[in-house]
């Protein structure tokens, strides 16, 4: 098994659910691993590229602060030619 | 009027098959084969064909040595010069065409999208963490030369679609072809950002994605897939045989 497809069953079991922040729709698992000041996703399942996105907060809080993820958009560009 | 490009590195006697295939089966205007393969099996294949030598189509880690169509692509638009087609569909060899409209209903989803360049799987991923613009961030080379074909003024936009089951209009596919490839870049982020800079309109075949995937299918024939409402099929390894 290569450490690709070990680290991915590792978080399919293991990992964390990452949830679309918009949708509400699970994204696939990954092991959430914070390391000098930049945050490694081990192992993710997800079949979508994940998009960072700021998470919403009804309370306006000043000491806390969430990073969510998000599903890739879609390319809708017109034709400019 | 669709022509019909099937990329493969096959032994002969399956890309004739395989050409029997396609051209019962969706009855395309023209199919040209673009070959991979070695040039003995070349010499047996009928019909239009290309042989392909760059070492950008002949790859094994095909991410990481930032596999290229660009020459089939050039090779085949050049072949069908003299006929008259208005859109080309690039199929990869382990592509199963699975309704006999196929080139209609990619037709009819183009027009109803405007959309010049169809692929499965598109996204714009310049704010995303795909690990292919994490990859070709790390040399801005290939950034900065999109930033000098662009004619958007959003330059920093970068699209990616799968490299199978690409649909083009003939003007886009040649506008591409035209640009050539003086930066290396992985196909599957190439071709659809150099057409959105180009001021070519990017789509994605959504309802299709279900069926193209890089796992292949097991225990599903066509008409399970049908039933389902696939179009075609990706990977099945094992056709032609």
């Amino acid at each position: 098994m290569n450490p690709g497809d070990l680290s991915r069953r590792v978080a399919g079991i293991l990992g964390s659910r990452i949830v679309d922040a918009n949708t509400g729709e699970v994204l696939g698992k990954a092991i959430v691993l914070p390391w000098r000041g930049r945050i490694h996703l081990i192992g993710l399942t997800c079949s979508v590229p994940l998009r960072p996105v700021a998470v919403s907060s009804q309370r306006l809080s000043y000491w806390r602060t969430s990073l969510g993820f998000a599903a890739p958009r879609e390319p809708d560009f017109p034709n400019i030619r | 009027m669709t022509a019909l490009l099937l990329l493969t590195h096959e032994p002969a006697d399956r890309v004739n098959r395989m050409i029997d295939g396609w051209e019962t089966k969706t009855r395309p205007a023209h199919i040209v084969v673009a070959y991979g393969g070695s040039e003995n099996e070349f010499a047996a294949i009928k019909g239009k064909k290309v042989f392909v030598e760059d070492p950008r189509l002949r790859t094994n880690d095909h991410q990481r040595e930032k596999q290229s169509y660009t020459r089939v692509l050039e090779g085949a638009v050049r072949l069908l010069a003299d006929c008259e087609w208005d859109s080309l569909y690039l199929a990869e060899y382990d592509i199963l065409p699975i309704v006999d409209d196929l080139f209609e209903r990619l037709r009819e989803h183009a027009d109803s999208e405007k959309a010049d360049l169809l692929g499965h799987r598109a996204w714009r991923i310049d704010d995303t963490l795909h690990a292919h613009y994490s990859n070709h961030i790390a040399e801005q080379r290939w950034l900065e030369w999109i930033a000098g074909i662009s004619i958007r003024d959003d330059k920093n936009v970068v699209l990616s679609c799968l490299g199978c089951g690409q649909w083009w209009r003939r003007e886009a596919v040649e506008a591409v072809i035209a640009l050539g490839e003086p930066v290396a870049a992985y196909l599957e982020l190439h071709l659809p950002t150099a057409a959105h800079h180009l001021g070519f309109r990017v789509r994605g075949i959504k309802n299709q994605d279900p069926f193209v995937s890089t796992n292949p299918f097991c225990g599903q024939d066509e008409a399970s897939l049908a039933a389902k409402g696939a179009w075609l099929a990706h990977p099945f390894k094992s056709l032609w045989k």
